[in-house]
C-alpha cells in the first residue's frame, strides 16, 4: 500500500471547486475508488490476514495471549506511574496501526465521501440507518 | 471512524451502531473466543451483541429529542461549508490533523489514569469471585475500562483460571468491548451526553443479563 502515492492522487490538477454538490463526476468516483481501496488493503493488512493467522493459533493453542490487565497473575500490578506507562505501552503496541488506519479512514470520509450521501444513508432516525451502521462494523473489526 | 461519521452529518443511532458494532460484532473475536472459551461464550456474545448494536443505538437515536437534532445538524452543516473550500488533499489533510488533535492526547490521559488503577477496577481473583457483588463490580469495570480488539479474551480465560466465576466473566465478555470511559469522551463530542449515558446503562444492564443466562445455562 502506497499511502504517499495514493494521497497525492487525491489532488489532481483538474481540482474543481464546484464538486461538492454530490453529483458523480469522474473525478469524484477516482476519489471515492481510492478511498475505498486504501480501506480494504488497509483493513487487509491491519485486521483480515493477522486475524486469519491469529483463528489457527486460537484454534490449536486455545489461547490468543496474556491478559493485557494482569499478565499470567491473578491481580495487576498496584497503582503506580510504572502500571499507567505499562498499560498504556501494551495498549498503544496492540492498536496503533488501527488507529492510524482509522484516523485515515475517518478523515477520508469526511473529505471525500458527498454529505447528502451520508444523510441519506445514517442521517435519519430510522432502524435502516442503524441497520446499514450495524452491518458496516462487521467487515472493519476494530 | 466514528467520529468521521457523526461529523460527516450521521445521526447518532447509526453512528453508536457503528460504533459498538465493530468490537462486540467483530466476526474474528468471536472465532477466537469459540475456539479459546468454547462456543456456548460466543454464541451469548453474538446474541448480546445484536441486541446491543441494533437495539439500543435504535433506541438511544429515539431518545434523542428534537432539540437535538438541530444542535448535531448545525455542526454538519458547519464543517460541510468548512471542509468543501479547497482541494480534496487539503480537505483530507485538515480533517485527518483535526481528528489526531482532538483525539489522540485525550485518549492518551485516559488511558494512562485506566493503566495506572486497572487493580482497582480488577480487584484479586480468588475462587470465591463468583458472587453478585463480583458479577456488578466487574461490569462496571468493563463498562469504564478499555482494552484493545479481542483483548477481553485473555483477560477472562486467566481470570477464570483463578476461579472467577461465571457470572462475572460473562459480564465482563459483555461490558469490556463495546464502549469504554475515552470513548465515550470522544463520542461527546458529537452525541448528547444523555444518550451516551444511555448506552453506559444499557451496557451495564447487558452484562448484568448475560451473567444470568451464563450462570441460568450453567455454562
Amino acid at each position: 500500500m502506497n499511502l504517499a502515492r495514493e494521497s497525492a492522487s487525491l489532488s489532481g490538477p483538474g481540482t474543481n471547486p464546484s464538486a461538492g454538490s454530490g453529483a458523480l463526476d469522474t473525478r469524484r468516483f477516482t476519489q471515492i475508488a481510492v478511498l475505498a481501496t486504501v480501506a480494504v488493503a488497509g483493513l487487509f493488512y491491519v485486521k483480515w490476514n493477522p486475524y486469519y493467522h491469529r483463528a489457527f493459533v486460537a484454534a490449536a493453542q486455545h489461547s490468543i495471549g496474556a491478559s493485557i490487565v494482569s499478565g499470567k497473575a491473578a491481580s495487576a500490578p498496584e497503582p503506580s506511574v510504572a502500571a499507567a506507562l505499562g498499560y498504556a505501552w501494551a495498549y498503544g503496541k496492540a492498536i496503533w496501526q488501527a488507529m492510524v488506519l482509522g484516523l485515515v479512514l475517518g478523515a477520508g470520509v469526511q473529505a471525500v465521501i458527498p454529505r447528502d450521501w451520508l444523510a441519506r444513508l445514517l442521517g435519519r432516525s430510522s432502524f435502516s440507518g442503524v441497520a446499514v451502521a450495524g452491518l458496516a462494523s462487521i467487515p472493519s473489526m476494530m | 471512524m466514528a467520529l468521521g461519521l457523526a461529523r460527516s452529518g450521521s445521526a447518532a443511532g447509526p453512528t453508536l451502531a457503528y460504533w459498538m458494532g465493530n468490537p462486540i460484532l467483530n466476526p474474528a473475536t468471536l472465532v477466537f473466543m469459540g475456539f479459546v472459551l468454547g462456543w456456548r461464550w460466543a454464541g451469548l456474545r453474538l446474541l448480546v451483541g445484536l441486541v446491543l448494536v441494533f437495539g439500543v443505538a435504535f433506541l438511544a437515536d429515539r431518545f434523542v429529542r428534537p432539540a437535538d437534532v438541530p444542535v448535531v445538524a448545525v455542526e454538519a452543516v458547519t464543517t460541510a461549508i468548512a471542509t468543501d473550500e479547497g482541494s480534496t488533499l487539503k480537505r483530507w489533510l485538515r480533517a485527518f490533523a483535526q481528528l489526531c488533535v482532538g483525539l489522540i492526547p485525550e485518549y492518551l490521559a485516559i488511558v494512562l489514569i485506566l493503566g495506572a488503577a486497572r487493580a482497582w477496577l480488577f480487584p484479586a481473583v480468588s475462587g470465591e469471585a463468583t458472587g453478585v457483588l463480583w458479577t456488578v463490580g466487574l461490569a462496571i469495570a468493563g463498562t469504564l475500562f478499555v482494552i484493545p480488539t479481542a483483548g477481553e479474551i485473555p483477560i477472562v480465560q486467566t481470570l477464570m483460571s483463578f476461579g472467577l466465576g461465571v457470572g462475572p466473566a460473562a459480564a465482563l465478555l459483555t461490558t469490556l468491548p463495546p464502549v469504554s470511559l475515552p470513548s465515550f469522551l470522544m463520542l461527546g463530542k458529537s452525541v448528547p451526553y444523555r444518550v451516551l449515558a444511555l448506552v453506559a446503562v444499557s451496557v451495564l444492564l447487558l452484562g448484568l443479563l448475560s451473567a444470568a443466562i451464563a450462570v441460568g445455562l450453567r455454562f
